[in-house]
Parts: C-alpha cells; structure tokens; sequence
C-alpha cells in the first residue's frame, strides 16, 4: 500500500508540471485566439497517433533516451555531470570525421567503427572530469559545465577550417559517406538506432535495476561517507559512472549524426541542445529508466509536435517552447518539493484526507 | 468550511470546462469552413534559422508571399521549422502545395537525399522548389540535375561594389559633407580604413566583402590613395554586443565606414557608429532609418521580388519553362541595389558646396551602377564559385 503511494506520488510529482504547464499554454493559446484543444489534439494527432508521425517521434526520441540516461546515472550518486552536451557533441564530431573519411567501406563495419568512435571520444571527455574529481576533488560540476564551452567552441574551429566543406554555404563538414548512414526504414524516419537505442536503454535498466553498481550509485547518491565506510571504492565508482554516462552521450551523438544530420552544423545538437534536454528529461522522469523513457518519448512528441503545430495549426509553433520552459519551472517547484516537504505536507494531507472520505463512502 | 471551498472550485472548475467544451464547437466551424476552398493555387515558405522576423532575409520573403495572397488569392503558409526540416519539406508537399520557397541553406536532402532516400526533388516531380544564394541543383557536367527545382541568386556582389565606393567618395570628402559638431570622423590617411563584420566565412558572405572590397580599390586607385580593409567573417549572426565591440576596435583604429553583413549583429554596429558618431553599412532590407545619419546605405537583397514574380509564374502557369533554371537578380531588378540614399541625405550641411558635392557623388555612383550592368566593370561574385585575386586590389590594404 505504501509503494503504491509512494508511486503514485512520484507520477503525481512528474505529471502535475506536465499538466500545469499545457494548462497555462492553452491559456496563452485562448489569447491568441484559437482553440487549444484542436491545437493540443493537431499535435498529439501527428505525433503519435498516426503510423509514421510514432516512428519519428520514436526516432527523434532516441538520442533523448540516451543523454536522459546519461545524466540520470550521475545525478541519482549526486555527481553531477553536467557535461553531457559536450560530450555528445565530441561523439558526434568523431563519428561524422571517420564517416566521411574512410572511403568505400563495408557498411556494417563502418557503422560499427562510427559508433565506437562516437562512444570512446565521448568517455575521453568525460574522463577528464571524472579523474579531476576522483583523485584531485575538483568540482565536477564545474568542470563539466566549462568543458562544454571548450569543445563547442574547438569543435567550431575545426568544423570552419581545416574539416570545412568549402561547397556548402556555411560552415559544415563534408556529409558523410552513404555506407556510414542509417538507413531509413518502411518510408518512415526510423532507422536501426533506435532499436540499438532500446538495446542499450534495457541494458542501462539491469544495471540501475539488478546490477551492484547500480545499488552503489543508489548508496553513493544517498550518502557519500557512509558508502566510503562501508567499503565501497567510491573512487573508482566516480570514474565508472562518468565513463558510462560519456559512453552514452557520445553514442547519442554518434547515433543522431549518422541517422538524421549527416554532417557537422554549428547548429547539429539544436537549441538547447539535445544534452541540455536530457536534463530535463531526467528530472521529468525521475532519474527512472522507464520514467526517461517515457519522457523522453513525451518530449519528442512535444519538439516533432511543434513543427505539426507551425504547418497545420494558426497558432505560432513557439508556443510548445512556451510550455517546455513551463515544464522546466514547475519542475524546478517538485525540487523545493523534495527539499523542504512543504508540498509534500500538504499532498499527504489531501490524499489521506481523501482516501479517509472513500472509506467511509 | 474547507470542503465548501472545495466543492465551490470544483464547481468554477465544470464551468471552465463547459465553456471551453462549447468554444472547440465554434472554432472548429470556422476551421472547417476555412478548408472548403481547397481549390486555390497552394504556395508555401520555409524559413530559415534566422526565423520570420529578422527584419531582413525571412520577413522580406513573407512580405512578397502576403503580397501574392492578397493580390492574387492564393492559399499561403509560412513555417519556421525547428527539429525535421526534411520533413517539413516533405509534408508540404503531401499536403498539395505546388511552390515551396526553401529559404534554408541545407540542400541536401532536396538535391542529393540522405539516410537512404531519393531526393525529395525527385520524390515529389508535381512540386517545384525554390532555393536562394547557391545553385545545388548541377550534375557533374554543368546540367540542371531537376526540373523542379529553381535557383534564386542575388548579383549583392555588384551592390557591395557601389557601397565600398560610395565609403571611400564620401570619406573622402567628409569634410565638406558633414556638420564637423555632429560627427567625429578620422581624418588624413590614418582615416582612410573601412572595416567588414561577417557572419561566418562562406562564399555566401565573402560574395559582399570582395564586391565591398573592389569597389574600395576602383575609387581608391582613381584619386590614387591607399585604404586599410579591415575585417572577420566568424561574428554570427545574432549576437549584438559582439557587434558593437568589434566595430569598436576597427573604428577607434581609424575606420569610419564599418560594413556588416550578419544579420542582427549589425544593430550593434550601427548603434556603435552613432555612439562614436562614425558610419556604418546595413545589408538585406532597407535599415537607413534605425539609426538615422549613422547609416549610409543598405545592400538591399529583397527577397520578395523572386517570391513575387514566381508566385506569378505558377498562376500564370509559365513556372514550368523557368524549371531547373538559375535565376540571377542583378542591379536594377529592384532585388539588389543600394538604397535611394534619402536619410542619410538628411544629414549632408545645406549650404550649396556640400548639396553640390552630393549631387556629384550621387551621379557618380549611378554612373558605376551602369557601368557594372553594361559589363565595363566586372566584380567577382563568390556565390558562383569565383575567387578574388588579392593581388588587384592594388590600393587596399588587408592587416594581418
């Protein structure tokens, strides 16, 4: 009885910032003028509900499941990496370089060579921070974070001069080689990384759920010295769980350079960056692979959405940014939430003040 | 009494709901009666990253598009794409609209397909796209590769000749033009630089700075002075501030014309040259008036012009002979040019030395204008693949 409420109280606490914030988008949606529930229903309509509008919500989901992953593994120990975006975009450097360089290759091993490229250059950067902290307790957090910059800002100056398409009338690489690139599938956008993304995604679920690291984590998260006391080598953990939430940012960024980019833009991870939206994703689903999962999928269907919203709707498309920035306020009210219970008081209150007036009835 | 305030929001709550419930009804009438008329010409724009209201570019196009609608009743729709511009693309065209303007500088999956796929330019034959500032669409030997696909090129190479000689007639004379209390331009030979802010190093910007550059050299080497060409093509596109401190290095290094071509980090220049009461030059849409005095002109490249007269075309149902073509906007089309030079007009002093001297200035830069468009000048246009060769600009400097 008491998991039950403790799960439904965890839905509660990712679904009420989901709701509160469609519920004031329709509200902005009324002031323009239009009708939000046709506006709501034309964008869920097209991104889940017909054949090829799920297969691209689930294709634009897949380096969203990855990067949620990669946060949610460091997050739940409370390290904080927060240098996913940038670790991503290395991925994706390495994978677009080799995929464009090495001519006339078997398609299979090329694509394999692409994505450990992408993975390896992902745990490279994430090694740097994780050795930092481990051995000389510099502030992950910060080192993380300043890493972005510097690899986007190094990834720039390479994309611009020396791996430069000088055909493309902006600053790109050169496309990759067509035996580098997913394929798509059924005339829908799906490729072979999502279903490697769902692979990975189950083996990333044994080890939060079944595994001893994951129990570690748990243990670390909750308490850092009792872990240390109790024998755990906390060290090396550190190091472990970076590499494995590099490995899996760069694997994303692998994976979105060969089935949807093909080639390296300045613009290639978006705004705020896929990285950056793994964050949220982690945070909307708990740090729970299922809950990633879903809200990964929610969140794609929310970014796919949007341009079904600017082509069928009259209602301008940055209205779902409207609600993402929403989502991120009202999730940041769950945190006070777990910090100072005063929410939590009060949901209890109103929930066994409720199941005391079922009884009765 | 806390349960009646309850049952009291629960009830506030129903009729929200119901009123909401009984708008969809109303709306979604208006939908529908919208949708009947399907039997109209369908032209759709697609924007790029800059998105629809850039003052420049984007919202020019969308100008020429309303202007179709109402003048000839076409279904219209602007996008701003954020994640699937493919598919954009794609749907669209699902959705029977025979014209897409593509304003994006991604062209690969129009032309050459990607993840395994055909083109779209094949994939949808009955659709004709329209591309801006390159020419993707050859084969190997030089031949359109679709038919459905049209190239739109503004010559802004010539328009940036007139403005780089415009900067250096107008330097030159600065003492006789302006009011020497409103403005503190550098003068002798350390005033004799003009700077180039770019957006990013690509031939589609280097089309304006070699055209801004020649046009310094060909007046320079007439009066026999040499000019320091400063310039960096990494600013962006919308970062203001960078706008204004790079402007700033080049103006108090002697510059008094800064030339911009990055879209909003030109609003930092400009209002840089007022600060520092200098001059500075806008590109795309006519932007004299943001900051009127300190802007000498505008490298105009309105967009709207080729959505116009193809959007015709469709109607006219001539777009078919214009098929696989490029489409070239040279001076005089009223694509590309300079502005008419009015606000800055309203600077120059009233007595009659400084009114004649305009007035030659001004005769002398349309006497250029024909020059270029009879071909007795030839400025190099980096868009179609020209390089300039750095060893004929005889008069203009370029600092490491």
């Amino acid at each position: 009885m008491n998991k039950v409420r403790k799960l439904g109280l965890s839905l509660l606490n990712s679904l009420l910032p989901v709701l509160c914030a469609f519920a004031i988008g329709a509200v902005i949606i009324l002031i323009i003028g239009q009708n939000p529930l046709t506006t709501y229903w034309i964008m869920i309509k097209n991104t889940l509900f017909t054949w090829k509008g799920f297969m691209k919500t689930l294709h634009y989901a897949s380096p969203l499941i990855l990067t949620g992953l990669a946060i949610a593994i460091t997050f739940k120990a409370n390290i904080f990496n927060m240098g996913v975006e940038g670790q991503l975009l290395g991925g994706a450097f390495a994978s677009c370089i080799i995929g464009f360089s090495l001519k006339s290759m078997n398609p299979t091993a090329h694509v394999i060579i692409c994505l450990l490229s992408g993975i390896i250059v992902g745990m490279l950067f994430a090694l740097v921070p994780a050795i930092l902290k481990a051995y000389f307790h510099v502030n992950e957090m910060v080192v993380t974070l300043m890493l972005n910059y510097a690899i986007a800002k190094i990834l720039q100056v390479l994309a611009s001069t020396v791996f430069r398409d000088k055909a493309a009338g902006y600053v790109a690489t050169s496309p990759i080689e067509s035996s580098a690139m997913f394929n798509r599938i059924g005339g829908t956008s799906i490729t072979l990384f999502f279903p490697i993304t769902i692979v990975v995604f189950i083996a990333m679920y044994f080890v939060f759920k079944k595994s001893r690291l994951g129990y570690e984590i748990t243990a670390i998260g909750r308490n850092t010295e009792f872990a240390e006391a109790s024998g755990m080598n906390v060290r090396r953990k550190i190091i472990y769980m970076m590499l494995i939430s590099g490995a899996l940012s760069g694997l994303a960024g692998a994976g979105f350079m060969m089935s949807e980019k093909f080639k390296y833009t300045l613009d290639f991870s978006g705004s705020p960056g896929l990285g950056w939206d793994g964050m949220l994703i982690a945070l909307l689903g708990g740090h729970d692979p299922i809950g990633i999962l879903i809200a990964a999928v929610f969140y794609s269907a929310l970014k796919t959405g949007s341009d079904s919203i600017g082509i069928f709707a009259n209602v301008p498309k940055e209205i779902v940014a409207v609600i993402q920035g929403l989502m991120i306020l009202f999730l940041s009210i769950r945190f006070i939430d777990q910090r100072t219970k005063v929410f939590e008081n009060f949901k209890t209150r109103f929930i066994s003040k409720k199941a005391q007036t079922e009884e009765v009835q | 009494m806390k349960k009646s305030t309850k049952k009291l929001m629960a009830l506030v709550l129903a009729c929200l709901l119901t009123v909401a419930f009984s708008m969809t009804g109303c709306s979604s009438k208006d939908t529908s009666s919208g949708s009947s008329t399907a039997s109209k010409e369908k032209i759709a724009l697609v924007c790029s990253a800059a998105g629809a209201n850039d003052n420049g570019y984007n919202q020019a196009a969308i100008k020429g598009l309303n202007q179709l609608k109402t003048e000839k009743g076409v279904d219209t729709k602007v996008v701003e794409t954020t994640t699937d511009y493919p598919g954009t693309l794609k749907t669209l065209a699902d959705a029977g609209y025979k014209l897409i303007y593509s304003l994006e500088y991604d062209f690969t999956a129009l032309i050459d397909g990607v993840g395994g796929e055909k083109p779209l330019a094949e994939q949808y034959p009955d659709t004709t796209f329209v591309v801006f500032n390159a020419n993707p669409n050859l084969k190997e030997d030089n031949t359109a590769k679709f038919k459905n696909v049209i190239s739109v090129m503004f010559n802004v190479n010539e328009a940036s000749f007139l403005a780089g000689a415009l900067s250096v007639k107008v330097n030159e004379n600065a003492s006789v033009l302006f009011d020497s209390s409103k403005y503190s331009l550098t003068t002798g030979d350390a005033g004799r630089a003009v700077g180039f802010i770019g957006g990013t190093q690509s031939s589609g910007i280097e089309v304006f700075s070699y055209g801004y550059a020649e046009g310094i050299n060909y007046v320079a080497k007439e009066l026999g002075v040499n000019y320091t060409y400063y310039s960096t093509y990494n600013a962006g596109f919308s970062d203001s501030a960078t706008g204004g401190t790079t402007a700033g290095t080049y103006y108090s290094e002697g510059a008094n014309v800064v030339y911009t071509v990055a879209g909003s980090v030109g609003d930092g220049v400009d209002a840089k040259a007022k600060e520092v009461k200098k001059l500075s030059i806008e590109v795309d849409a006519n932007k004299d008036s943001a900051q009127p005095g300190y802007i000498l002109t505008s490298v105009l490249k309105n967009t709207n012009v080729p959505v116009y007269a193809l959007g015709t075309a469709l109607i006219d149902g001539t777009l078919a002979s214009k098929g696989g073509t490029v489409i070239n906007y040279s001076l005089g089309s009223e694509a590309t040019g300079i502005t008419d030079l009015s606000t800055i007009a309203a600077a120059i002093k009233s007595d009659s030395a400084a009114q004649a001297k305009w007035t030659e200035i001004k005769n002398y830069i349309t006497d250029l204008s024909s020059k270029i468009g009879s071909g007795t000048i030839k400025v190099t246009n980096a868009q179609i693949g020209e390089t300039l060769d750095i060893a004929t600009l005889s008069n203009v400097k370029l600092p490491k």
